[in-house]
């Protein structure tokens, strides 16, 4: 049989192989298959068929449709044509919560030196629309950024007036606690229509523990009801974080976000920055966290099946990587990575960073990825040499462990988490937890699809809508 | 019968150059490339 053979790489999975092409497209194909294909001893001309239809193998040296495949290749990295479109304002560290397990070292609301300056504030207005996106997102994060009103105002209308002349599509986001949403606050938020992120870990009990607060529950649910009776549901959406107590309630967890009129729950893992590195083992936590994924995940899609609207938001991301020919916007699984290329950090002590786990580590003293001082010229920034080194580990296409990784095409490049817990850029993928634990829900992920196509798929091509 | 080390070495080295023109194709400004 002649034909040549076009990239793509393969995995066990259960009983099958998968084969994935260049561009995510999946076979779910009996074991032995990529050993037929290699060696041409392929029988089944429907496999045959489907194999060159779908840019596995061709029967000419260069496929007629490369330029399809091709067109359909740079669709997937569609998010590099505009460069970075997320830009977070870390405003403060202060903070109103005592999170037991706080990734961003905040400290008491009482401190002075943890604010960032009006011209800090400036500067990074600034360098945010020297991004060519079109498309751009300024969220503002802390600590508690609530805390900063004025700061808040001043940037937004900062970003209202150059965008006068700039005419780029503006999205605000404030990422808070919900306990401090003042009048003030909420009428910002209502003059410039500005999204509300809130976190929310659980029911009452889970929650208080996981923030050090006996009332926290209570107030962020009167805070939420506030915001949405000011702003509108659809403009207030919550996230939750995993701490090693929420681990024990996964249905529980999910049924709070249900109770409380939320239609998505993105079920969030711990990362090893600020107060969380205090977690004794981060090996028993993953594991542990793969089960709780898969339990939420199974009780999320009976919800489903009775009729409810509530979409687990890691399990679409993938599907869409999975299903459409699209690109996803979600910056902790990209290729090249998230840092820099989707998103850059303006940090209250004056210096860019170049992700939010960035800045995290400049609080325990480890400034590998500060960028530079906001005062210093934007070019000067994001074509520095030090951006310049990143980019030689950030694709995965070309890292060890992950160029040849089947679930390539839906995971991503993290080089700030392989020098956080590997103390190594380009990362050990056999012994990374940030694979392990993203390869165990892809395959998760994709055996539903595989093995349960009828069951779910109804209720997935309603997530990736 | 092949392991998967060789399957994947066998695929990536007849793919290289297929590899390079498509990515050349989908990412480069000048699309006129052809296999030697």
């Amino acid at each position: 049989m002649k034909y040549y053979l076009l990239p793509f790489k393969f995995t066990r999975l259960g009983d099958h192989e998968i084969l994935v092409n260049e561009v995510g497209d999946l076979l779910y194909v009996p074991i032995g298959t990529a050993e037929q294909i290699v060696n041409r001893t392929i029988e089944d001309q429907e496999l045959y068929k489907t194999l060159v239809a779908n840019f596995f193998i061709s029967e000419t040296r260069i496929p007629a449709l490369l330029d399809v495949y091709a067109e359909r290749l740079a669709e997937k990295k569609r998010f590099l044509d505009d460069y970075t479109a997320l830009h977070i304002f870390v405003l403060t560290l202060r903070c109103n919560q005592l999170c037991v397990y706080c990734q961003a070292s905040s400290q008491d609301e009482c401190v002075s030196h943890a604010t960032m300056s009006m011209e800090s504030m400036r500067l990074a207005v600034q360098h945010m629309f020297k991004s060519r996106s079109k498309y751009l997102t300024m969220e503002f994060q802390g600590g508690e950024p609530s805390l900063e009103p004025a700061l808040i105002r001043y940037g937004i209308e900062l970003a209202e007036q150059i965008n006068e002349t700039e005419k780029r599509h503006l999205t605000y986001v404030l990422c808070t606690n919900s306990i401090n949403l003042t009048d003030e606050v909420l009428g910002i938020c209502t003059q410039y229509n500005v999204l509300i992120s809130t976190s929310l870990d659980g029911p009452s009990f889970l929650h208080n523990t996981n923030r050090g607060k006996q009332d926290s529950y209570e107030r962020v649910v009167k805070g939420i009801a506030k915001a949405r009776e000011v702003l509108g549901a659809d403009r207030v959406s919550a996230l939750m974080t995993a701490s090693e107590l929420s681990l024990n309630y996964p249905t529980e967890i999910v049924d709070e976000y249900h109770k409380l009129g939320f239609t998505s729950i993105f079920l969030r893992a711990l990362n090893p920055y600020g107060k969380a590195t205090d977690n004794a083992d981060w090996e028993a936590y993953t594991d542990r966290f793969i089960e709780f994924y898969k339990q939420a995940f199974e009780h999320i899609i009976e919800l489903n099946k009775q009729g409810h609207v509530m979409i687990e938001e890691y399990a679409a991301i993938i599907l869409r990587k999975l299903l459409t020919p699209w690109c996803t916007g979600f910056v902790d699984l990209q290729s090249p990575a998230g840092i820099v290329n989707s998103v850059l950090i303006y940090n209250y002590d004056g210096y860019m960073y170049a992700s939010d786990e960035s800045r995290m580590l400049a609080e325990e003293h480890d400034y590998t990825f500060q960028i530079g001082k906001l005062s210093e010229p934007y070019e000067n920034l994001v074509y520095s040499h030090k951006v310049k080194e990143w980019a030689k580990v950030w694709n995965n296409e070309t890292i060890a462990g992950c160029s040849d990784c089947a679930l390539q095409a839906y995971c991503g490049a993290d080089p700030v988490r392989n020098h956080t817990t590997q103390n190594d850029l380009y990362g050990f993928r056999p012994t990374s937890l940030f694979c392990k634990k993203n390869k165990a829900i892809i395959e998760y992920i994709i055996s539903c699809v595989v093995d349960r196509n009828e069951e779910l798929m109804p209720i997935f091509r309603n997530w990736i809508r | 019968m092949l392991n998967d080390y060789k399957l994947r070495q066998t695929i990536d080295d007849e793919t290289r150059d297929i590899r390079t023109i498509l990515y050349a194709k989908a990412f480069a400004d000048d699309e006129n490339l052809t296999l030697e």
